[in-house]
């Protein structure tokens, strides 16, 4: 089933009680607690694995995260491909230099090992074969004024578990709420799903996020089931108040995932 | 023309019939009130840690959007608690929502509410009274930890036909009655229906163009004379709310009964009653982005109970009683269509037979001592047909087991004792204790701060065990100026065993082996309940004040170390007040205050994808902001004769604005991204109401 969309009928209700609510910022005394490691390894298909290593900041302080910059990262992947990754300064990340270890298409699990503080943390996400978008058309919803991308494809009937993942961007410009669909019970069937766009931030867009002439880009993402687990999670977290659930072993918050990706765009006519 | 006042003591000893004939009257014109409790029950009665409440006393509170709520009445009582803004969810004496049992007319509801909370499903104009035993609980009944809500519906007239109803801004509803067989029989039918989104509509409030929101119940009551000693009363009840953006989404949920009870009384001494019952309980969605997506969960219960009283002297009241019921919990039948193809997700049904049997006894001991003692035997079996699982110590499942249909998985037997006892010292004061234990097989999946329609319910099974509490209460009961002024101080101590808890982003729906989400531990809860009471006069009402504690240790959560529960409330003081101005108009103001509820905030903040996310540190470290609200209320009765009766009723809510977090959201800063904020949202500040009730 697509988790995400499964209860989005709820949320619309709701709306309609949000019509009477008021938002305002208020002041909320919130604990100092030690600083957590954070760690976001990234294998992304055709590119050189990154990983960026910081700590959790107070609450109330600026939104800066500097790295950390004296901390040993190696990855290595099944084929037998190793590397202790040195810092980039120009990128603030550890950044893979060995070219055997770019993000492969084929089926690889790559592990991941961060030392840092006295502390050892380790990670292992496999790269699952890429999924094509085979279309991305324009669909429009009766509820709105304008259409929605749609995407098309079909789940291959060997993968099991996991998910996909998929970023729109307008004009090259990220929304903020990706989509979720879990292969869970769709193995081998074909999937046609509108990706419906309901607010956007920005004044002159908030009434309609997408306007004649825009290019829309979807990126969709086929991620193992730990990495599907850690990022669906991630998107409720204020939901649930809870910390997302993630793949690094040894306490570490963030995640490491290789991913295979594709991208299609539309133009609004 | 009426009738003169008359009272006269009555004991009541056994079941007996007395002719009360009045004089008649040019004056008085008031209504006759008879009533079945003693001015002084408070201090008498030996049952401990009720709360009655009469439909009159709660129609003249001020309400939310003009739809009288006999739920919200109820949290303005000492350990009673409003499990949020506007919420017809309530806590008892530190237990969890679905740890109340809900019944009306005997059957147990599994969602008690319309409009994600904001209406409660009893229509008060068909009810008759209420209780909620909230600890000593008496032994016939059982099936939750926390509390009973007894709910009944009242019999429709015997003698005339009359139509009653009211007109809200955002609901009405309508109800008729009357003789089938003049002095014999009689019906009542109920029916009420929201209509907020019209009125947005026709409002011009875009939002709405295309969305229905709204909800409808319908009451039924039949009753009928077959001999002077027996009856048989039929109820029914249809409710179902609706959510619909046209052509993209549709989903709905809802209650409906039907049952049927013959009371007979074999002679002086003996009575008994029979009942049959179904019920359901039923949620779906659909949707259509591209696909048509959509399930359907449903809960059936087939029940029978079989109850006797029995006088055995003036001292001694035996009741004793079997209730069966048969629970059917489909946890949901999911599909996914598209152009291409079809699929379908059907989860297995939980089954299981929940019996229990139960004696008391209320014993006059002497004059001062009288007690009601009892035992409940409660006896809990999973059934098949279905796939149950073998888990190990990391709740992964090591073995699926499979079961047909009638085959007994795992049953659970548990022995309840009661007891509630009154000492009284004098006249006007007593000292009253309890003892109850209690158990609950049938629970609910929910996060208790997001409690939504499609939480699911689960039973116990091989992996779930009864959750089970031992209370213990004590209290002093006085009265003044002849039963003018109640006064109780009550405390309690309450133990739970088996609680269930759910692991971080726990997947509770579309999930077959949700048993791998849990946590279990245990709970304690203790408190003081303080009430003064003025029951008589033109200025009647209440002040209340719980001072509480409600706590969890889980294994998985916070270290295993003991942590505030969600329901936790420090303190939590509610002011009524009814003044009857003159006979035209009656005023009314209720205020509450109570300490925020335990929740988990962030205690820190990092980046994941350029994104700042926040840190949870640990689970319900922070509490809410401390909430407090005015209402007001004034109720005009524009005509009264014997024939016609029309009020006006009045409603301001939240008199003073004050803003209480419904939510509160912390992220980036809206228009400084450079800093994260938290952001609240509330609901509901200044909401006046008005609505026109009616009588012929």
């Amino acid at each position: 089933m697509n988790r995400t969309t499964t209860f989005r009928t709820l949320t619309i209700g709701i709306g309609f009680f949000t019509l009477f609510s008021c938002e305002d910022i208020i002041n909320i005394e919130l604990h100092s607690v030690k600083p957590q490691i954070v760690i976001e390894g990234i294998v992304r298909m055709g590119a050189l694995p990154t990983v960026r290593v910081s700590t959790t900041q107070d609450f109330n302080s600026i939104n800066e995260y500097p790295s950390i910059k004296d901390a040993v990262v190696e990855i290595w992947d099944d084929a037998g491909n190793r590397e202790i990754l040195p810092f980039n300064v120009d990128s603030d990340k550890y950044v893979v230099t060995n070219a055997a270890l770019i993000g492969g298409i084929r089926r690889k699990t790559y592990n991941l090992s961060v030392t840092c503080q006295g502390n050892k943390y380790l990670a292992e996400s496999t790269m699952l074969p890429l999924v094509k978008i085979d279309s991305l058309t324009l669909s429009k919803l009766s509820v709105l004024d304008y259409p929605c991308p749609m995407i098309h494809f079909t789940s291959p009937i060997g993968m099991k578990e996991g998910g996909y993942k998929c970023t729109i961007y307008i004009n090259d410009k990220v929304l903020t709420n990706d989509t979720f669909i879990s292969v869970d019970y769709l193995a081998g069937k074909p999937i046609h799903l509108i990706l419906p766009i309901f607010f956007e931030e920005e004044e002159d867009r908030r009434d309609t996020p997408i306007k004649q002439g825009d290019n829309i880009t979807v990126e969709m993402q086929c991620l193992d089931a730990n990495l599907y687990k850690f990022f669906w999670s991630l998107g409720r977290t204020n939901n649930r108040m809870a910390n997302p659930v993630n793949n690094i072993k040894g306490g570490a918050l963030g995640y490491f995932g290789a991913y295979s990706w594709t991208q299609k765009k539309v133009t609004v006519e | 023309m009426g009738y003169e006042e008359k009272q006269m003591p009555l004991w009541l000893t056994g079941n007996t019939i007395h002719n009360i004939s009045l004089s008649q009257s040019v004056i008085n014109l008031t209504e006759i009130v008879v009533s079945s409790k003693r001015p002084d029950i408070s201090v008498t009665d030996p049952q401990t840690g009720v709360t009655q409440m009469e439909i009159q006393q709660i129609n003249k509170l001020p309400v939310l959007f003009g739809e009288r709520d006999i739920v919200k009445s109820l949290q303005l009582m000492p350990g009673i608690k409003s499990a949020g803004e506007g919420s017809t969810g309530f806590f008892v004496r530190g237990g969890t929502t679905d740890q109340n049992l809900i019944m009306l007319d005997n059957v147990s509801l599994y969602n008690a509410s319309h409009l994600m909370g904001f209406f409660s499903t009893f229509n008060s104009d068909v009810l008759r009274d209420v209780s909620v035993y909230k600890g000593g609980m008496p032994a016939q009944y059982g099936e939750r930890l926390s509390a009973i809500l007894d709910i009944r519906q009242r019999n429709g007239d015997m003698q005339d036909y009359h139509l009653s109803g009211g007109i809200g801004l955002i609901s009405s509803k309508l109800n008729v009655e009357g003789p089938i067989q003049k002095g014999k029989s009689s019906f009542l039918f109920g029916a009420r229906r929201t209509y907020a989104d019209a009125i947005a509509r026709l409002s011009g409030v875009e939002e709405a163009s295309n969305a229905y929101l709204y909800f409808y119940d319908l009451n039924m009551k039949l009753y009928f004379t077959l001999s002077p000693k027996d009856q048989l009363s039929v109820s029914g009840y249809l409710g179902k709310d609706k959510m619909i953006v046209k052509d993209v989404a549709d989903t709905g949920w809802g209650n409906s009964f039907v049952t049927a009870k013959w009371t007979r009384s074999w002679s002086s001494k003996l009575s008994g009653a029979t009942s049959l019952l179904y019920n359901q309980y039923t949620y779906d969605y659909h949707q259509e982005l591209g696909m048509s997506e959509g399930g359907v969960a449903k809960i059936k219960d087939y029940g029978f109970k079989k109850e006797f009283h029995y006088q055995i002297n003036d001292d001694n009241l035996l009741r004793f009683g079997l209730h069966s019921t048969c629970h059917d919990i489909g946890p949901g039948d999911y599909y996914t269509n598209s152009e291409e193809e079809s699929t379908t997700l059907n989860l297995h049904h939980r089954y299981s037979w929940e019996n229990g049997i139960y004696v008391s006894n209320q014993l006059k001991v002497n004059g001062n001592l009288e007690m009601i003692y009892g035992l409940r035997l409660s006896v809990f079996s999973a059934m098949g047909n279905g796939e149950y699982y073998k888990l190990d110590e990391n709740n992964e499942v090591t073995d699926t087991l499979r079961y047909s249909s009638g085959e007994f998985v795992k049953t659970y037997v548990n022995l309840e004792p009661r007891l509630s006892a009154v000492y009284k010292l004098n006249t006007h004061s007593s000292l009253k204790v309890s003892y109850a234990r209690t158990t609950q097989n049938i629970h609910l999946l929910t996060q208790v701060f997001r409690a939504s329609p499609y939480d699911r319910w689960t039973s116990s099974s091989n992996n779930i065990r009864p959750q089970i509490a031992d209370q213990y209460s004590i209290g002093y009961f006085r009265n003044f100026r002849n039963n003018t002024y109640e006064f109780s101080v009550e405390t309690y101590y309450k133990d739970m065993w088996n609680q269930i808890d759910f692991k971080d982003h726990a997947e509770i729906q579309g999930n077959d082996i949700v048993e791998t989400e849990l946590l279990r531990g245990k709970g304690r809860a203790y408190g003081l309940e303080l009430m003064l009471k003025k029951q008589t006069g033109t200025l009647t009402g209440w002040i209340g004040y719980t001072l509480a504690k409600s706590e969890k240790k889980i294994d998985g959560i916070n270290n295993n170390r003991w942590y505030n529960a969600y329901q936790d409330r420090t303190h939590d003081i509610s002011v009524v007040g009814i003044y009857e101005l003159n006979p035209k108009w009656t005023l009314s103001a209720a205020w509450v205050y109570y300490t925020g509820n335990a929740i988990s905030y962030p205690s820190g903040k990092y980046q994941i994808n350029g994104n700042d996310v926040m840190y949870y540190a640990e689970r319900n470290g922070y509490r809410t902001p401390a909430y407090h609200r005015l209402d007001i209320g004034a109720t005009y009765l524009v005509k009264k004769t014997a024939k016609y009766e029309s009020e006006l009723a009045f409603s301001l809510y939240n008199a003073y604005g004050r803003r209480n977090a419904y939510m509160i959201s912390f992220g980036t800063n809206k228009d400084d991204p450079t800093k994260t904020s938290a952001y609240r949202y509330s609901l509901f500040t200044y909401v006046p109401s008005i609505s026109w009730n009616f009588k012929f």
